[in-house]
């Protein structure tokens, strides 16, 4: 890995050439990461290890903007790439809204974001985690085995440099992990997925992964139906966080708010959902999977209420966004890549936890559905608040425990009305999905379409 | 750019070989694209990017390594090399040894047409090309919103091994998509088209991009005021377009061996036995009009035409070379990578069925009613390649009444079992139309990759046809 003044050089230079070539202000973003990746069944099917690095520059002509990126960083075409995107922003429109860069870069402490052996990238050492995994799977029974699976590793250290002399750069790690586990018995199959974001290789559980899916996958082999109807709902922490990021990633952000495409524009100050619904974006979070300690514009992140005790609060904002509504970005600023333009998304969006037992909540609720895998969220829709998802793996709750599983059972909820009062019980334990958090959360009355 | 890689892969080769490599490929590939976005004649994004970098894959204990670099200077790659061989030796612990189908080596050179370079044509121009036709989408009345975007990718591609197969490709592609939204009494209809080739700017130039601009916004404003189908099931006639989808997504992703290995294909054991009517022939091919180019995959095979089904009969399977090897099936040239950093694995090129000999009306004619899919404007599906089943939302489409087709119908879905479907193809259209897009692809495993779809027209005796 190179030393952050390696990048931030090459982001000086790069900022100067732009502001030679008739730039009034600009910025360089650099990333240098690597990354494994390993595919497995129940063994290695492919493992490759990719080093990359990329040069975005952001050069502003007036108020004409440009962008150009590069992954050849050597000195002479990083200038090349600067005056190009000097270029791009002269053949460009004003943007009148345009105000400037950040003019003060900042650093928010954030535990846990970096770690040591994950960075190292060991091929032993994954080899090792897939092993664990898969050794677990198989360890059950003869006729259960990983069926498809992917182990994912990486570092990264990013570097930003802009016009007003202000330097930055952050390093990271991360894990990830997913697998498919079939089970099969005479004229019968059945899977389960299960999949781990973090920060750390040894913050998975790699065993209990792996035995976890395949004991689901043994027991779905016997799934049942069920008849259509209204039913209490009890859906798991991980899916609750993966509803959580179809239904407000893209919603809560600044322009988002701006250009029409939010439901939640004209609420700020309204109570949105009921006092046991507080929704908060940390991006502080101690080892969160979308903290960092500072966005991809150099600002600080930090801890923003969105929803207070049911009342919407605020939005998310980036840099252009804030200047533009006269607010202090709430360091939400992310580029999909290091030659996208910056724009506002969640750092880690948090359903705040109750305090119910997992235990007690069955026992409360009687009889319902617990939805532990779903697929097709996408076909819920989060400007009018539905949502709709196939339930792959659910088990029915009885006399207040889980009972069969069942399968193949399509749920359909007013999520936004949902939040108003049907949405009435929280568990105290936080789950993760790819850096969103819910617990797990009992919706009452949602339609589940059956046989 | 082959001869400046050359020695850089030979000397890359000569590593892996004196590390003790069974096997060793290395590929190259440099990319320079421009992507802008305009909506209502507003400059929303210029994205212009260029990358180079190189990958090694090497088969070592019979285990396979892979390593990639975007730092081309001697050490960056010498450490690629040597990652490889670690990866290999590492996942060796619990592999099976990898076995690779024999290919003979070649060595060729390709490039896709070109006349002008898109990449060098200035921004100017390419921001006022798409200034003008949200001007003229937005002119239609009714309409609300206009976007227009445009895309141009120079790609060079360079591959060698260790068997002595040595290849080079330069592709361009340049394309435009373009959307319009139009309000009827509340209503929103958004429709919208892509028109990419493997061409150079020429393509530009021979497009009436104004025209196609205020076309789609008229379909827009049409869609708007009409209504959804009745569902139920019904004799239907599906347009090149929407077929060439539902054949890559439904029936292709079926046929890739890596699919069949695993038993996620429900062609799976059916080589040599019927899974389409007589009238059904599809093959594969690497080089087709108006499709993607790839002339070779990313293991140095050379992509020729693969019959997949002739007259109804499964005739082959897609593979790579190491599927090849497990399904004891020839190497057909279809292990594809996203890029250099990835791992080829079976995918499609150009996968359409072959024409018949029906025009559009006699396709039509005896059906008393039925519809008329099309794919312009479609709204995607989903896809169980294990079960075959598919739900595609197809574009504006149209009523067959008497032998006609009549009015417009929008938000039109179709679903069914994909090898019932081909089994009740009844006539096919003798006009075929290839299609690629520089925007996108097809994504398998976390990769995407272009693909070319389309062919003829083609009448089916039953789909269940729902609104939505």
């Amino acid at each position: 890995m190179p030393e952050p003044s390696q990048l931030l050089e090459l982001g000086r230079a790069a900022v100067e050439a732009a502001l030679r070539t008739g730039a009034s202000e600009a910025e360089a973003y650099l990333v240098d990461s690597t990354s494994a990746e390993t595919m497995f069944t129940s063994k290695v099917e492919s493992f490759r290890v990719s080093s990359s690095m990329g040069l975005g520059v952001r050069a502003v002509v007036g108020k004409k903007l440009g962008m150009a990126s590069t992954s050849r960083l050597s000195l002479d075409n990083v200038r090349r790439t600067a005056e190009k995107t000097v270029r791009i922003a002269k053949a460009s429109k004003e943007d009148e809204h345009w105000h400037s860069l950040p003019s003060e870069f900042g650093r928010s402490s954030v535990p846990g974001l970096f770690d040591k052996e994950t960075a190292d990238l060991s091929p032993d050492v994954l080899v090792g985690c897939v092993e664990e995994l898969a050794d677990a799977v198989e360890a059950l029974r003869r006729n259960v085995k990983p069926s498809r699976g992917m182990l994912k590793a990486g570092r990264s250290l990013v570097g930003i440099v802009n016009c007003y002399g202000q330097e930055i750069s952050r390093a990271e790690t991360g894990a990830f992990v997913w697998v498919k586990v079939s089970a099969e018995e005479v004229g019968r199959s059945a899977t389960a997925s299960e999949s781990a974001y973090a920060r750390a290789l040894s913050a998975i559980d790699f065993g209990k992964l792996g035995s976890e899916a395949a004991e689901r996958a043994l027991d779905f082999l016997k799934a049942g139906k069920l008849p259509t109807r209204k039913m209490d709902v009890v859906v798991r922490g991980k899916v609750m966080a993966s509803i959580l990021a179809t239904m407000f990633s893209g919603t809560l952000t600044a322009d988002a708010v701006h250009e029409g495409r939010s439901p939640w524009a004209d609420k700020l100050g309204q109570e949105v959902a009921s006092e046991s619904f507080t929704l908060v974006d940390d991006g502080t979070l101690s080892g969160g999977f979308r903290s960092r300690e500072l966005d991809d514009e150099g600002l600080p992140t930090r801890k923003t209420v969105l929803v207070d005790k049911g009342v919407l609060k605020s939005f998310l904002y980036d840099d252009y966004w804030a200047k533009r509504e006269g607010v202090t970005s709430t360091g939400n600023a992310w580029r999909a890549g290091y030659g996208s333009r910056p724009q506002p998304a969640p750092n880690c969006l948090i359903l705040q936890p109750g305090d119910w037992r997992f235990g007690e909540l069955l026992a409360d609720t009687r009889e319902g559905l617990y939805v532990v895998e779903t697929i097709g969220e996408w076909l819920s829709d989060p400007v009018r608040g539905f949502l709709n998802a196939n339930v792959t793996h659910g088990y029915l709750i009885e006399g207040g425990e889980l009972t069969r599983p069942v399968s193949g059972v399509m749920i359909s909820s007013r999520f936004f009305e949902a939040m108003r009062g049907p949405m009435d019980a929280f568990c105290r334990e936080l789950e993760e999905y790819e850096g969103y958090y819910a617990p797990a959360v009992r919706i009452r009355s949602v339609v589940a379409s059956g046989k | 750019m082959s001869e400046r890689y050359e020695d850089l892969a030979k000397s890359v080769l000569e590593e892996a070989a004196r590390l003790g490599a069974e096997q060793a490929d290395v590929r190259i590939q440099a990319v320079r694209s421009e992507f802008v976005f305009v909506e209502n004649k507003v400059l929303r994004s210029y994205e212009s990017s260029e990358s180079l970098g190189l990958s090694v894959r090497v088969v070592v204990h019979g285990s396979w390594g892979l390593a990639s670099t975007t730092c081309l200077e001697k050490s960056a790659v010498r450490e690629a090399v040597e990652r490889a061989f670690k990866i290999a030796r590492s996942s060796a612990r619990r592999t099976k040894r990898v076995e690779l189908a024999e290919v003979e080596a070649v060595e060729r050179s390709f490039s896709s047409p070109c006349r002008v370079r898109p990449v060098d044509v200035p921004p100017e121009e390419k921001v006022e090309l798409l200034v003008d036709m949200n001007r003229e989408a937005l002119s239609v009345e009714g309409v609300k919103n206009a976007t227009a975007y445009l895309g141009a990718v120079e790609e060079c591609l360079y591959f060698a091994n260790t068997e002595g197969t040595r290849l080079s490709l330069d592709r361009t592609m340049t394309g435009i998509m373009y959307s319009s939204v139009a309000e009827h009494e509340g209503r929103m209809e958004r429709t919208w088209d892509d028109h990419s080739a493997c061409a150079g700017w020429e393509l530009v130039k021979e497009v009436d991009w104004a025209e196609e601009a205020r076309d789609i916004s008229l379909l827009a404003v049409e869609t708007a005021k009409t209504r959804s189908p009745k569902a139920g099931a019904y004799p239907v006639v599906v347009d090149g377009r929407l077929m060439g989808l539902l054949i890559h997504e439904a029936f292709g992703h079926a046929t890739e061996g890596d699919l069949v290995v695993s038993g996620d294909s429900v062609l799976r054991g059916r080589l040599g036995q019927m899974v389409a009517s007589e009238q059904v022939t599809i093959v594969d091919e690497g080089t087709a009009p108006g499709g993607m180019y790839v002339p070779f995959d990313d293991e140095g095979v050379l992509k020729g035409r693969t019959v997949v089904v002739e007259r109804g009969v499964l005739r082959s399977f897609l593979t790579s070379r190491e599927v090849a090897a497990k399904l004891s099936l020839p190497p057909t040239g279809n292990g594809r990578a996203q890029d250099f950093a990835n791992f080829p694995i079976v995918r499609q090129t150009n996968y359409y069925m072959e024409p018949g000999g029906y025009a559009l009306d006699e396709l039509v004619e005896d059906i008393k009613f039925g519809y008329f899919l099309k794919g312009r404007s479609r709204r995607g599906g989903e896809v169980n390649p294990g079960m075959g089943t598919f739900t595609f939302r197809a574009g504006p489409s149209h009523v067959i009444r008497n032998g006609e087709i009549c009015e417009l119908v929008r938000g039109v879905a179709m679903s069914g079992d994909i090898l019932e479907a081909l089994r009740l193809v009844e006539a096919v259209g003798r006009e075929v139309e290839l299609r690629t897009s520089v925007f996108g692809g097809c994504g398998k495993y976390d990769q995407t990759v272009r693909v070319g779809l389309g062919g003829p027209s083609v009448r089916i005796g039953r789909m269940v046809v729902g609104g939505a």
